[in-house]
């Protein structure tokens, strides 16, 4: 029994650590320094262990958030994004940040954000930046974002069974 | 204002536009009762090669504390994020806990720890209570990317400098 375990626990540090890829459409919304706000839908967000890609609607900007320190106080998994890349078809841009905050469901029920109304939807994906020049950007992609990681929940439920 | 982008690139405009000349401001911290800092003789020890003081709830197996995932510091964190979601840009958000200066004069600020931070984790597996840096006789922590936090003693963990092995979280004394 241990020994499956420990095998269990391989399994799915390797499937973390070298992504399961997943991707949906995503809303996002970018409020401005100066308070002005652009609400992107039908984004195709695309999740790769812990980088989210997000391409814009007509499909010719990529945003790619790069996160680290992921650990899962109570049901989510919480990573911290440190790297903003803005690929425009021409150039890319660094975008720098000063905080961030990236949630991800992977298992079948909804959670709460903690200390939080807000609901992170079955292997769905939030995440929030404040850039330093003053933007606001968050990401929700609700439902079948990490479809890829339902597995991944599958073997977390069956660990904690164990 | 909220204006719906049907089919449109991304609009960074003000992130991407060349960078003004501006001064840049200190972060200003909420400072809890910092004493003066303490010296303390060698700070920052690399590797793990002293003696460990065994975590009474770990599990033996490196990264049982993440689900097996391995944890990374995220750069612009404090400690990497280890201790919580602390930007070095927005300090502001975090409690300062007082400070270590090493025998170089280096200083080195702590802050506050996150309750869900697996760094509580490790305060909480070995029944630490954190306190401000600064006087005699704490428990000096090291842990990712020269960070520091100080506890006062208890039976499992004697005055001096440890430092954290984040794959068990354990504590190594130096």
């Amino acid at each position: 029994m241990r020994r499956l375990s420990f095998a269990l626990a391989c399994v799915l540090s390797v499937a973390v650590a070298f992504p399961a890829r997943g991707a949906a459409e995503a809303l996002v919304r970018v409020q401005q320094s100066d308070g002005t706000t652009q609400v992107y839908r039908n984004v195709h967000a695309t999740l790769s262990g812990t980088t989210l890609w997000l391409r814009s609607p007509d499909r010719k900007d990529r945003l790619q958030i790069v996160s680290a320190a992921c650990s899962f106080p109570h049901d989510l998994q919480r990573c911290l994004p440190y790297q903003v890349i803005l690929h425009k078809p021409d150039r890319t841009h660094q975008l720098t940040i000063t905080r961030g905050v990236f949630y991800v469901n992977l298992t079948t029920e909804p959670h709460h954000l903690l200390h939080s109304s807000q609901v992170v939807a079955p292997h769905g994906v939030m995440v929030f930046l404040h850039t330093t020049r003053g933007t606001y950007v968050s990401a929700i992609a609700a439902a079948e974002v990490a479809a890829a990681h339902a597995h991944l929940s599958r073997l977390l439920v069956l660990r904690q069974r164990r | 204002m909220s204006r719906p982008q049907p089919q449109s690139g991304f609009n960074f405009n003000r992130d991407i536009a060349p960078q003004p000349q501006v001064r840049q401001q200190q972060p200003q911290v909420r400072q809890q009762q910092a004493g003066r800092p303490a010296r303390v003789p060698q700070p920052i020890a690399r590797g793990f090669h002293g003696v460990v003081v065994h975590n009474p709830h770990g599990g033996g197996e490196a990264w049982y504390w993440n689900r097996g995932v391995s944890w990374a510091p995220a750069p612009i964190y404090w400690g990497g994020g280890f201790w919580g979601p602390w930007a070095f840009a927005d300090l502001s958000a975090a409690i300062l806990f007082g400070s270590i200066v090493d025998a170089n004069n280096n200083v080195y600020q702590s802050y506050q720890v996150e309750p869900n931070s697996p760094g509580a984790q490790v305060l909480a597996d070995y029944g630490l209570q954190q306190t401000p840096c600064g006087p005699p006789n704490l428990v000096v922590i090291w842990g990712p990317d020269n960070s520091v936090i100080c506890a006062f003693q208890n039976a499992m963990v004697a005055p001096g400098n440890y430092q954290i092995d984040p794959s068990t979280l354990t504590l190594v004394s130096q």
